[in-house]
This record gives C-alpha cells, sequence and structure tokens, in this order.
C-alpha cells in the first residue's frame, strides 16, 4: 500500500513536469503476476513520470509486492489508475482493461517472503577458507567462502531479489569464535552482523559461554566496565559505546528460574502488508550440558518441540499462521557426498528429526544448526506435513534461502523453495561489503600484540609536563635523544643536535605504573610509546647556520621572529646541547650562553653576552617533519639546507629503547650523562614556578 | 510483549515485534503437561491417550538409534584413524578429506584437531587457527583442543592471550598434563620445542616427509627466489659436510648442499628440488632500527616443528659496524630466524656470531653482488601492513631447520 500512495503522489508531480523528465523505453504490454500465472493486457507499457507504466504496477516478487488481499491490490489499482487517467497517461478504456485483467490475475492471492538463513556463524569475521557444495568437489577446485564482508555481499544480493525479505539465524553466532572476534568479547561479530542486516537468531549453547548477563550486555549495548578490549568501536569506526545487536535474539526454551519467563523474547513477527511471519528461536535442551555450569546458572532449559507447540496458539491468536522456528539443534547427512542441497539418510536417528516430528502442524519450516552440517530436507511433522528443515554449515560458509509462498486469505505458508548456496568469494556477481570489510579489518589490527610488547624500560615516570620553570621536559628529552640518536651515524644524517616541539609530545607522557596489559612497572610497551609519539612524523635533518640556531631559539617567545603572539613554544634539545633564556629581555636578546657538547668537546655557539660567536658555522640538526616544515610558528626551519629525511619519529625512538631493554639497565632520566638540566632560565620573578606557554613570556 | 520495531532501520516498510509468550501460572510451571493444559487442553487430552503407544514406540527408536550410534562413532573412528595415516604420509589432501567425512558423522573433537594439524602441515595457518578456536571452546571437555588452540596461538606471537587460555582450560581440567605441560612451555621467556612431537597424546608439530632424516638440526635458515636456495647464517655450519638436508615448517625434508660461503656472515645452500611455497617471500626490504619486525624460527630442538613468530624492535648498529646491521635480541631462537617487515616482506637474517650480539643480516647485503638479486623483488616504501597471523602463514613454509648430514 506505501508504495502505491508513493507512486500517486509521484504520478500527480509528474503530469505537469513531464517534459523535464527523460523519458525511459518502455517495451511490451502491462501484465500482472508472474509465471505460469501471468496475464497480459492490451495496454501498451509505456513511460510514466520517468518510470515504465508495468513497473509503476506493484504486482511481482521483484516490485516487493505484498498485497493483503486482490481485494487489495484492484483497490489499490482502480485508484491509482483513475490518477494516472486523470492526468492523461491512460485513456478510460485502458483503465477498464488494466482492472478487468488484474481482476484475473493471482496477484494479491499469494506473497513470497525470502527468509535468508544462517548458522553457527561463531563470530568469523575473517573467511575461513576454501568449501565446496559437496565432498566430491576437489579441495584444489573449492572456492574460498565465507567471510564477513563477502556474506553481507550475499546477503545483500539475496535480499536485493525481494524487498519482502527477512534475515535470519539459528544460533552459535558468538563464542567459540576467533581471536579476532573473542579478544573483544564477540562485540566484533555483532557489529558486523548488524551491517548485514540480522533480524532474528535463536540462541545457541555459545550464546551462553560466558553467561546470560554477558549475553544481556550483547544485546543491549554498553561496554565491559575497566576491561581494555571492550567498546574498541573508535578505533574500528563503529559507535561508542558498544551499540549492542540491533537483531534481537531468541530464546524461547530459556527460562529465567527467578522469573518463570523467558530471557529473551521467545518470537518475533515480521509483518509484509497484513502477512506476518513468526520466527520462534531457541537453543537445544540440552545446552547446559555442554555449557560450563557458571554460564547457565539460573536458567532451564525447556523441550524445544514442547516449546514451540506452546506458542502455537498464541501466536494464532494474534494473527499469526506462518510459523518458521529457529533451533540451534541439528543433525548429519548419511553417506560420502554431503552435498549442501542433499537430504542424505533424511537426518534419521538424529536430535532434529526428533524434535521435527513433534511439531505441531501450524509450523511451516525448521531453520536449524548446531551440527554445522549443511541439508536441505523436507521431514514430516507431527501432523506429517513435510516442512523445510535446513543447516547451512557453519562459520558464514554458506546460506539458506528460503522463498515462502503465503496465502493472503488463510495467511498460511502454501509453498516453498529452499536452496542452500555457497558464501563464494570468487562469485562476479557478489560485491564485498566495504564497511564491513573495514570493520574486520580495523579489529585484525586491534588484536596484533604488538602494542604490547615491550621496547624498554624506564627507571622513573617521564611526565610531557615541564618540570621546571625554564621548560625542561623530561618526555621531551628521552624523544630529543632517539631523534639525535637516530641520524648522527654517517649517512644518516651526521646530526649533532635534534630539537622537539612540546606539543608533539603527548600526555601523559611515560608512566612508571605497568598498565593494564600486564607488562609490570617501568616497562615501556610499544603501545604506550605510540601514545607519546602518535603523529607518524619522519625526521628530517637540516644543516642551520650558528646565526640561524640562535634565531630558532629566539623564535620560541611569544611575538618574536614571527611566532604567534599568544603562544610561547619552548623547544626541547638533545643531550650535549644547552642554553639559557630570559624572559625580561626583549626579542632577540633573550638567548644566551648556547653551548653544544660532542664527543667531550664544546663549542659555544652564543656567548655570555648573546653574541653568536661564529655566526656561518653550520651544523647538522634533526627535527620532525612539523618543525621542518615551519611548524609551531618555527619559519626559521623551513630555510634549512641540504635536508635527509629519515626515519619515523616512533622507530627512532623504539630503536632508542632497545638498549634500556632487560637485560640493560633501564633508562633513569637523572643519569648525569644525560647533560641535565639544558635549558636554564635567568632573571625569572621570585617564586616564579611556571614555564611559559603563551603571551606572557615570564610569569 | 515486548515491541523492538526501534531496533529496526529506518526506513523498512515492515513492523517487528517480539514476545516473551505467556505468562504460565505457578501450577502450570511445574509440568510441561500442566503448562501446555492452560493453552491446549484438547490436545493434551489427545496426547495423553496416546501416551503409552508413544513410549514404545520411543522404546523402540531409541534401541535403534542406538545401534546406529554405534555403527557410525565406528564408522568415525576409522575415517580418523585413516586420515591420521595418511596425515603421517604427507598425503594431506586424502587426510584432509577423511577427517571431513569424519566430522560430518558426528561433531567430535578428534576430527576436529586433526582437520588442523592437516591444514598447519599444509600451511594454512590462519586457517587451522581461526578453526582450532571453534575445536577448542566448543569442546571444553576434551583438554587437547585447548591446547592444541593455545599452542597455535603461542607459535603465532599470541602467547598472551595463549597463557589465559591455558589457565581457563585448567580450571576445567585440572589434571590435564597435556595442560600443565603447555602452561610451563607458554611462560618459559625463550620459545620452547616440544620434547617429542606428541606431547600426552596431541601431536604439536608437522609429520616429517621423508621420515627418514638426519637427526640433529644444527641451526636454522630461509628459502628465498625461487625456492632452490637457502640462506643460513655460517656459525652453525662451520665445518659442516658440503651435503645437508633441510625441513620447514610443514615437515617437508628437502637434501641440500653448500654452495657458497660469504665472507659476511652467511652461507647460501642449493636445494635438490623447489620447496613449494618459497617464492612468497620474494618482496623484500631493508629493516628500519625500531620498526617493528616479526622474527620467525625455531626454537632449539631435533624434532620437525612448527616455528615460532616473535615480535622485536631492531636497534640501532653499534658504533662503527656496518651501519646496515641492526642489532636484535631473538629470544632464544636458533640462528638463521627469518625476518618479516610489518608488510610481510622479508627484511633479512638473524644471524648469530659466537660471542657477538645478534644482527639482522639485511637483503642488501644477502643479495649484495649475488645472482640472487635478481630473483628479488625490492620494494622501497613502508608498504600495508600486514596481521600477524599472515606473515606467520607467509613464514612457516620458508624458515627451514638445517639437518646435519645428507638425506639417505
Amino acid at each position: 500500500m506505501r508504495r502505491f500512495r508513493l507512486c500517486m503522489v509521484t504520478a500527480a508531480v509528474v503530469a505537469w513536469s513531464a517534459a523535464a523528465v527523460a523519458q525511459p523505453v518502455c517495451p511490451g504490454v502491462v501484465t500482472f503476476g508472474e509465471g505460469e500465472r501471468q496475464v497480459r493486457t492490451t495496454v501498451a507499457n509505456r513511460p510514466i513520470g520517468g518510470q515504465c507504466l508495468d513497473a509503476l504496477i506493484v504486482d511481482t516478487v521483484a516490485e516487493g509486492a505484498a498485497w493483503s488481499s486482490p481485494r487489495e491490490f484492484l483497490a489499490a489499482l482502480r485508484r491509482q489508475t483513475a490518477a494516472w487517467r486523470a492526468g492523461g497517461s491512460l485513456s478510460n478504456e485502458e483503465r477498464h482493461a488494466l482492472v478487468e485483467a488484474a481482476a484475473r490475475s493471482d496477484v494479491g492471492r499469494t506473497v513470497t517472503v525470502r527468509v535468508i538463513a544462517f548458522n553457527d556463524f561463531h563470530g568469523t569475521l575473517e573467511s575461513p577458507g576454501t568449501f565446496g557444495t559437496n565432498l566430491n568437489v576437489p579441495a584444489a577446485e573449492r572456492p574460498a567462502v565465507g567471510g564477513a564482508d563477502w556474506l553481507a555481499g550475499h546477503v545483500a544480493r539475496l535480499k536485493a531479489a525481494n524487498p519482502l525479505n527477512v534475515v535470519v539465524g539459528a544460533g552459535d553466532f558468538i563464542g567459540a569464535s576467533p581471536l579476532v572476534s573473542a579478544l573483544f568479547h564477540d562485540e566484533p561479530a555483532i557489529e558486523v552482523l548488524n551491517r548485514i542486516g540480522l533480524d532474528f537468531n535463536a540462541v545457541g549453547n555459545h550464546e551462553f559461554d560466558r553467561g546470560a548477563a554477558e549475553l544481556a550486555r550483547l544485546q543491549r549495548g554498553g561496554c565491559k566496565v575497566g576491561d581494555p578490549n571492550s567498546c574498541k568501536g573508535a578505533s574500528v569506526g563503529t559507535p561508542v559505546p558498544f551499540e549492542g545487536a540491533k537483531f534481537q535474539w531468541l530464546a524461547a526454551n530459556v527460562i529465567s528460574t527467578e522469573t518463570g519467563r523467558p530471557i529473551l523474547p521467545a518470537y518475533g513477527i515480521r509483518e509484509f502488508g497484513r502477512n506476518r511471519i513468526a520466527f520462534i528461536g531457541m537453543t537445544l535442551r540440552a545446552t547446559p550440558t555442554i555449557v560450563t555450569p557458571a554460564g547457565v546458572a539460573g536458567l532451564e532449559f525447556r523441550d524445544e518441540a514442547e516449546t514451540v507447540n506452546a506458542l502455537v496458539p498464541v501466536l494464532k491468536a494474534r494473527g499469526v499462521d506462518a510459523i518458521v522456528v529457529l533451533v540451534h539443534e541439528g543433525g548429519f547427512q548419511t553417506g560420502a557426498v554431503q552435498d549442501i542441497n542433499g537430504c542424505d539418510g533424511a537426518l534419521a536417528g538424529s536430535a532434529i528429526q526428533s524434535i521435527v516430528a513433534r511439531l505441531d502442524s501450524a509450523v511451516d519450516a525448521v531453520v536449524s544448526g548446531h551440527t554445522h552440517a549443511a541439508y536441505n530436507c523436507r521431514l514430516p511433522n507431527a501432523g506429517g506435513r513435510e516442512i523445510p528443515v535446513t543447516g547451512a554449515s557453519a562459520f558464514g560458509r554458506a546460506l539458506t534461502t528460503l522463498d515462502l509462498t503465503i496465502d493472503t486469505s488463510t495467511r498460511d505458508v502454501v509453498g516453498a523453495r529452499v536452496a542452500n548456496s555457497l558464501v563464494d568469494r570468487t562469485a562476479a556477481n557478489v560485491r564485498p561489503d566495504a564497511g564491513v570489510a573495514a570493520i574486520v579489518a580495523g579489529y585484525a589490527k586491534l588484536v596484533s600484540p604488538i602494542a604490547n610488547q615491550v621496547i624498554g624500560s624506564i627507571s622513573a615516570a617521564l611526565p610531557n609536563a615541564a618540570s621546571d620553570n625554564a621548560c625542561n621536559m623530561p618526555a621531551g628529552e628521552l624523544i630529543a635523544d632517539a631523534q639525535l640518536a637516530a641520524t648522527a651515524r654517517p649517512g644518516f644524517g651526521e646530526a649533532v643536535i635534534a630539537f622537539m616541539n612540546r606539543g608533539g609530545v603527548r600526555a601523559p607522557g611515560l608512566t612508571f605504573p605497568g598498565s593494564p596489559a600486564g607488562e609490570g612497572d617501568g616497562n615501556v610497551t610499544y603501545g604506550e610509546a605510540f601514545t607519546l609519539q602518535p603523529f607518524g612524523n619522519s625526521l628530517v635533518t637540516l644543516t642551520l647556520t650558528a646565526q640561524e640556531i640562535r634565531h630558532v631559539l629566539e623564535q620560541q617567545f611569544a611575538g618574536c621572529r614571527g611566532q604567534s603572539t599568544t603562544a610561547t613554544r619552548i623547544l626541547i634539545p638533545s643531550a650535549g646541547f644547552r642554553y639559557t633564556w630570559d624572559g625580561s629581555r626583549a626579542c632577540d636578546a633573550r638567548v644566551s650562553n648556547v653551548r653544544l657538547t660532542v664527543n667531550g668537546v664544546t663549542d659555544t655557539l652564543v656567548d655570555a653576552a648573546g653574541v653568536v660567536t661564529d655566526p656561518t658555522r653550520t651544523y647538522r640538526v634533526t627535527v620532525n617533519s612539523f618543525l621542518a616544515t615551519g611548524g609551531d610558528g618555527f619559519a626559521t626551519f623551513i630555510a634549512g639546507r641540504n635536508p635527509l629525511g629519515g626515519a619515523q619519529d616512533l622507530d627512532a625512538l623504539a630503536a632508542y629503547m632497545a638498549d634500556y631493554r632487560a637485560p640493560n639497565r633501564p633508562y633513569d632520566p637523572s643519569a648525569a650523562s644525560l647533560g641535565k638540566p639544558r635549558i636554564a632560565r635567568a632573571n625569572a620573578p621570585t617564586g616564579s614556578t611556571t614555564c611559559p606557554t603563551a603571551a606572557i613570556i615570564n610569569p | 510483549m515486548s515491541d523492538r520495531g526501534d531496533h529496526q532501520p529506518l526506513g523498512r516498510p515492515t513492523l517487528v515485534r517480539t514476545g516473551y509468550g505467556t505468562e504460565p501460572s505457578s501450577a502450570g510451571r511445574r509440568t510441561l503437561a500442566g503448562r501446555a493444559a492452560g493453552l491446549a487442553l484438547v490436545a493434551i487430552a489427545a496426547r495423553a491417550s496416546a501416551d503409552e503407544g508413544t513410549e514404545r514406540l520411543r522404546s523402540l527408536l531409541q534401541g535403534r538409534r542406538g545401534a546406529m550410534q554405534a555403527e557410525d562413532e565406528s564408522r568415525r573412528l576409522a575415517l580418523v584413524n585413516d586420515a591420521e595415516a595418511h596425515l603421517a604420509a604427507g598425503d594431506t589432501a586424502v587426510a584432509a578429506r577423511l577427517f571431513e567425512q569424519a566430522g560430518f558423522v558426528r561433531h567430535a573433537a578428534d576430527a576436529e584437531i586433526g582437520l588442523i594439524r592437516t591444514w598447519m602441515q599444509q600451511g594454512q595457518y590462519r586457517r587451522a587457527l581461526a578453526f582450532a578456536a571453534h575445536a577448542a571452546l566448543a569442546h571444553p571437555d576434551v583438554p587437547a583442543g585447548a591446547a592444541l588452540y593455545a599452542w597455535l596461538l603461542h607459535v603465532g606471537g599470541q602467547s598472551r592471550v595463549a597463557r589465559d587460555l591455558v589457565a581457563k582450560a585448567r580450571v576445567q581440567s585440572p589434571d590435564a598434563l597435556l595442560l600443565a605441560w603447555l602452561a610451563r612451555a607458554i611462560d618459559e621467556t625463550t620459545p620452547v620445542a616440544p620434547p617429542h612431537p606428541e606431547i600426552h597424546g596431541l601431536r604439536l608439530a608437522p609429520y616429517p616427509v621423508p621420515s627418514v632424516a638426519p637427526a640433529r638440526v644444527t641451526t636454522a635458515g630461509v628459502v628465498i627466489g625461487d625456492g632452490t636456495r637457502v640462506l643460513v647464517p655460517a656459525h652453525g655450519l662451520r665445518g659442516a659436510a658440503r651435503d645437508v638436508s633441510v625441513r620447514d615448517g610443514l615437515g617437508h625434508v628437502l637434501a641440500a648442499r653448500i654452495v657458497r660461503e660469504d665472507a659476511r656472515g652467511f652461507v647460501e645452500l642449493a636445494l635438490a628440488a623447489p620447496a613449494a611455497s618459497a617464492a612468497s617471500v620474494s618482496p623484500v626490504r631493508d629493516p628500519v632500527p625500531g620498526a617493528p619486525v616479526s622474527l620467525i624460527g625455531y626454537a632449539r630442538g631435533h624434532h620437525a616443528a612448527w616455528p615460532h613468530l616473535q615480535i622485536a624492535f631492531p636497534a640501532l648498529p653499534r658504533a662503527g659496524s656496518d651501519p646496515r646491521r641492526p642489532r636484535i635480541v631473538a629470544s632464544g631462537l636458533l640462528a638463521g630466524a627469518a625476518v618479516f617487515d610489518a608488510s610481510g616482506r622479508l627484511a633479512g637474517l638473524v644471524g648469530h656470531e659466537a660471542d657477538a650480539e645478534p644482527v639482522i643480516i639485511p637483503p642488501s647485503v644477502l643479495f649484495d653482488g649475488s645472482d640472487l638479486d635478481r630473483m628479488m623483488r625490492r620494494e622501497p616504501g613502508p608498504g600495508m601492513p600486514l596481521a600477524l597471523d599472515a606473515i606467520y602463514e607467509r613464514g612457516m613454509g620458508c624458515v627451514v631447520q638445517v639437518l646435519a648430514g645428507a638425506l639417505s
């Protein structure tokens, strides 16, 4: 109905703006319905408002026809054709011909709903390898299958063929999952299942691996408090806090012993027009025997068939006659072929066969799982009616498509076409979902243990705050020393000085206590180093004269040599470089006693009176690429000559820290060899403790 | 009742409703029949009259099912044993098919573990690892499942996760000797090779093929180029006979001969036949000090083994030494571990000298002035990062144990 109303509005608007719309080519005549029962008219197909008349009439599965009855379809058609006639798009005779033909058609007598099902996904975000449609396919000829991105692509393709669809699961979508999902408490699996468009999922035994409370969190969203591996969405492009399942877990036979009610909804209903399908979801009754007791404490697992049969009258009372059971229990085919669309042995002797045999005749199909087997069966229920019973392997390797035809007068399922298909990663007509792929790639990166690797150790904290009013900074000194070490050797820059901008040293510096990662006190992990230097700058070694170095140092102060008038930015120099600044003096007169000691030899660049002793003498100076391009107002670096690009700043730090990794002694920020303090301050106001960062230079 | 329409994406043409079912009466909660009585009295009455007959039928069916299950189990075990024999003979394709078939008879840990080991022996580490996660957690009552998953995680550089996994498994199976051994092995600061390929009933190594091979592992090396050459640090082969053998992480044993001793500290071997998986090692790039690398090499031991991956950070060369050779800490690995950068490119070979610090011998040294240079594709840029398990998979087939003595 909604689509028809939209069409009517479209038709009205188009009536006076038709000239502006590009008209499609519309071959043939208007038809109603499809297949053998299709009714042809004599009315020529034609463009109306940029679309073909035949396409505007929603009468086929592909168009999403969901009429509740033939009468409803005819009423809507009458209204729409009246509008088209009023707009001049149809003649009166043509309108009558359309309505007469429609009345003879089957449109509205049935509706076809596509149920897309899978089971036992187990958080398999990445391809589980190759898989064949059966065991007769040689291993070398089996295509690579699965992976959440391709699963999403295949589901999208199946959905596109019938807008009336629902995506369901038969449990074990989380738990017993690969590290890339398990490490993050299966939040990744749920995030990708949300984007795949899963609607309903039965609980399986593995949904209870971490208990009902954790399952409830995964359903509703939110973080595991205090757990560093929960709510990692910021790193992978998903919401924080964890968004929770957008699909509904169903647990008809899982009863809280405290409340006597199911811990999750027993069923879900989808409506297609006035046609309703109910999905009853449940796990195997034997779940407590295969899950740790803590996971199922306080829960009772009831008989599957009895639970379903008890719900049938409840659903019928709600006007639902089409019922699909999603049950996490299954069977195996016999024989050596194991075709995914076979049913060798009719699942004889299996638990699922036993359950189906006791199901009320009102149940129209069963989507099963648990055994990881694929089959496409029709088994008799308690009334002797053979109904589809499906399994789609596991790990996202296959999908089941059930096209259920519902009689709109009885609201019951009158036909079903069922097929299992591989989630083939080589399928030319399927495009993997790039968004899902990006999420998986993000988690794959996070799962790497590199971040927790110890790169070295420290004997005391190295904060990124000034340690005195002269603006020395322990973390910055470490970085400057690392950058000098990385660029000092012949061929690597031959640097003698390195300067680090304090804004590039991020909080909190390096702390001494161990982190939750468990590396232990004093140990510095690669992740902590990354937090300290997250910008990914590379190192640049430049040639500067003594005069230019002095300009750089003067340029640190607000308003001096082009520096911002509101920012004072004291650089942190490497070991061997020392100078004094005086905030009480004017621009270009603040710096003095600039000295450089290399291999025990000290060179004075600027004397105590502030005079540059040898203005043209050159030095190789290393800075990061941000400073080298004039960042933080240090335009003098742009004039540097013979630039040589070097390593990434983070690599330089990790390489330097390697010499401070056990069994070597830790880095001691108070070691005399580090030549501290490197920056001295003269004429600070009495009681001054503040390192200037703004317009006030001598706080 | 609970309306969950709020969870549906916008724009859907249909509604979603879910329900918790009816609230059973307190009496009804006591028995299933009582609960059903409130819902469908007629149906229950009919069922009650048929109870006796149903019970007889159920009994008959159960007896038949029991016989079928015994027959199935017998067939399944035969498949598992047959598969293991093929795996031991190196016929991994047949082994995989048979283990799969066994898995289709019944969901059981032994077939899954066999399949995982088969994939390892085929060099499919990522596939094996993913399925091992499942086997471990789907069969918590079988310690071997958790043990295999933990060991695969451990050799692939995920020791922290492996340790947690073993700890949890030991809560479930406190007396499992396999888990106790594993806990000790993972806790060691240096990689430990299983003292025997089979530890308390679980094989944690590939089958060597052929099975008759020299027994002593002297060093390690890396297969490069077209798969016919192996580079090995010189230290481990000093004084060795020219004819040796190599064995990769998939268990393949090949005859090899020393064809060149380079003064810069390494030796080149020529293989009698190309190694199967070596072509993938072609892209190379010299290591960058401080940039994380993966070392893939072997723990000390003489059995066929899956290699270990360690993450390391190359240190700057000592002053005065070759600036192209960063220092490296390769905790406990045999000399000759392959070095891969974050993009999975070969970044060198770990060379140990007797009293000197281990260093990385980079591609620019290994291939300089050699005809090997034309076989290798240099990639200067930083490259796209590769997942650690993919790097391990790339490395397990090209890192070899060097065995003293010729293949008979």
